[in-house]
């Protein structure tokens, strides 16, 4: 045991001294984190823009049925009003075109008519104008929203009673963000790297050196050195997950936690990666034959597992090819317990990575050569 | 004398086709300084790592400290009690040269006191400065020191002063002749001719996969070195004509006349016939080296790199 521990300590100081080490088990992730947070980490609170000109001549008045309206749409929490609202002067057209951008299209823009609100207070049809621009796939979904708060507001002027109604849940107990989808796919991806990537150029590293034959001249046993390297890499996978977590709570007020079962996965995980490099370290003798290798593998996994988007979208055949990455199973497992709190789907994922966990770092050992031929 | 620290017996390493050790015999006594001398590729380090029990062997008998080393129980007692420095001696390069002593000694049950190896190897200033940035002769004695971190009886020192500079070999020679001094057996592998003379008790000239010669230096001289050379330093031409007429196989070299001799009364001869001539002489004395015998048994010379030549 005092083997294992000094094995564990020396290897694990040797990693955090690494400069590169450091920034690809740590600053690269969060790196990562940061950039695909500050992208992606906030689209849910905002809305869809949308720009309006109001020509009802009851400005200023509270009971206006036009501000009422536009009221509703903000509401809706789907659209939001462009503030302050076009004047009725302003030409829509020339709006349009001088508002057009080659990312963002032509905004959305809805005109309300002069009488909208005389007209409706009469109970006489009176049309709004939504105008977008074909190429804007959301256009539709704002049209929707501006429909369906119109509608709202036929019913109540007719004294209908909606039949169907419709109750919207969010799919889990806690209320998702886009960045809580990052932390473990991130976290997933980069303690696969680590192990991968890092573990198998260190270990092809201490094998050309002559660090893993001088020590196998010692009472140390391949076990014990196995094992020592697992758990160094297991500590860092922790590590790194603190880190990430931290991060997104502080920079995204992220809602994931880290609770036992996901400790159970990430101890799982760096298992099953540092098993993966120390079985490439042995197949390969050369060290940059074998971060080659590391490096071939560790890419199309990280971006064939559901960490930067969900497998779902991904084509049939590709999302085939997922199923037979351990990756997949790894970083669904985590976002399993970390953020939806479904629980039988994480233990079904950690089941599947620690068998594969158990038979690589079996293979590791095995061809971990301890004797030479 | 009691039992052999080492006894190997018609030791056979083969990989494939290539017969790496051949069919080799020998033992080391407790408490000598044992050189294997040989030429790059010549089977040492093979043979070394299977005393080690770092690589299985072909076929023969080898016992270690009494162990066999073909047998697992066997293995992990020789394992505690050998000290190791294999050939590059490479330890974790992000670490410091006393973590990595450490790192060593948690590696047995009684390992000697980090602390004091530090001080005897003189590595009290560099303790803390990282492996990779050591001199090659601090990265060595890091190594040296790392192979006494169990106190060991039997120390296996593969190749300790190649690539070191002339000052930093000389020292490090002074730490193994300090080996012997403590009791220690050491056996030793290198391709100087004259780190195995400076050091060695026993010399084996290892040379393709066989044991050309074994003896200590001055059995290995006598046996093989053949004759003595008287050198008439600066004789020139006169000396060179007046010995020439006595001896046929006088030879000039710079200047300088050499007359290899076998028996006490050639050097009588050789000093009259010079003295009746009235020729004043400066003369040396000059014995074969183990180098000779070396290139006497091989067929060849070593290279500084340890390639045969």
């Amino acid at each position: 045991m005092s083997r294992i521990t000094a094995i564990f300590k020396a290897i694990t100081l040797n990693w955090l001294r690494s400069r590169s080490g450091l920034f690809f088990s740590f600053l690269f992730p969060v790196m990562f984190l940061l950039v695909f947070g500050s992208i992606f980490g906030n689209t849910n609170s905002g809305g869809y823009t949308l720009y309006v000109q109001n020509k009802d001549a009851c400005l200023g008045s509270p009971t206006c049925l036009s501000l009422i309206f536009i009221g509703a749409l903000n509401s809706t929490k789907v659209v939001v009003v462009n503030s302050p609202i076009l004047a009725p002067s302003v030409n829509v057209t020339t709006f349009i075109q001088s508002h057009s951008s080659f990312f963002g299209g032509n905004p959305r823009v809805l005109v309300i008519p002069s009488g909208f609100g005389a007209n409706v207070s009469r109970g006489l049809p009176v049309n709004v104008t939504y105008i977008s621009s074909p190429a804007d796939q959301l256009g539709p979904v704002v049209g929707g929203v501006i429909s369906d708060v119109a509608n709202g507001i036929n019913f109540q002027l007719a004294g209908a009673r909606p039949v169907v109604g419709l109750s919207h849940e969010s799919s889990s107990a806690r209320a998702l963000k886009n960045v809580d989808f990052y932390v473990p796919g991130l976290t997933a991806a980069f303690m696969m790297t680590n192990g991968v990537i890092g573990l198998t150029s260190i270990a092809s590293e201490f094998r050309r050196s002559g660090v893993t034959k001088r020590l196998s001249a010692t009472p140390l046993r391949k076990y014990e050195w196995i094992v020592g390297n697992v758990l160094s890499q297991a500590v860092l996978a922790l590590l790194l997950a603190l880190v990430m977590i931290t991060l997104a709570k502080v920079a995204y007020q992220s809602n994931v936690t880290l609770d036992g079962y996901t400790i159970a996965a990430l101890v799982f995980g760096a298992i099953l990666f540092s098993g993966i490099g120390m079985t490439l370290a042995g197949l390969v003798k050369d060290p940059e034959a074998a971060s080659g290798l590391g490096n071939a593998i560790a890419f199309p996994m990280m971006f064939l597992s559901g960490t930067y988007w969900p497998v779902d979208i991904m084509p049939s055949f590709l999302q085939s090819f997922a199923r037979v990455l351990p990756l997949t199973y790894f970083s669904d497992g985590l976002r399993d317990s970390m953020i939806l709190g479904n629980y039988s789907a994480a233990l079904t994922n950690m089941l599947v990575v620690s068998a594969l966990a158990v038979i690589f770092v079996l293979l590791g050992a095995k061809v971990t050569v301890w004797k030479e031929k | 004398m009691g039992e052999s620290t080492v006894k190997v017996q018609r030791l056979v390493k083969r990989y494939g086709d290539l017969v790496a050790v051949n069919d080799i015999s020998f033992e080391v006594q407790p408490g000598e300084i044992f050189a294997f001398l040989g030429p790059n590729g010549a089977g040492k380090t093979t043979t070394v790592e299977i005393l080690e029990c770092l690589r299985p062997l072909t076929s023969g008998e080898v016992t270690v400290l009494g162990e066999n080393v073909a047998d697992a129980r066997g293995t992990e007692r020789i394992k505690k009690r050998i000290g190791v420095l294999p050939q590059d001696f490479n330890a974790l390069r992000r670490l410091t040269a006393r973590e990595n002593l450490e790192l060593f000694a948690a590696m047995y049950d009684n390992p000697a006191s980090v602390k004091e190896l530090i001080e005897v190897f003189g590595l009290q200033e560099k303790a803390k400065v990282r492996f990779d940035a050591l001199s090659g002769g601090l990265k060595q004695r890091v190594g040296v020191a790392a192979a006494l971190v169990n106190n060991p009886d039997l120390v296996f020192l593969d190749e300790p002063t190649t690539g070191l500079d002339p000052e930093v070999r000389r020292a490090t020679w002074e730490v193994i002749r300090g080996l012997r001094g403590k009791g220690k057996t050491v056996f030793l592998t290198t391709h100087y001719m004259e780190e195995a003379q400076e050091l060695a008790d026993r010399i084996a000239m290892i040379v393709k996969g066989k044991i050309a010669a074994i003896g200590t230096p001055g059995e290995l001289i006598k046996t093989y070195g053949g004759e003595r050379t008287i050198v008439f330093t600066k004789g020139g031409d006169a000396v060179f004509g007046t010995l020439r007429r006595y001896f046929d196989n006088v030879a000039a070299n710079n200047g300088d006349v050499l007359l290899p001799y076998t028996q006490t009364r050639d050097v009588e001869v050789a000093l009259n016939a010079l003295s009746e001539r009235g020729l004043k002489v400066e003369m040396a004395l000059r014995s074969p080296t183990i180098e000779e015998v070396f290139l006497k048994l091989a067929g060849f010379r070593i290279t500084a790199e340890g390639e045969a030549k």
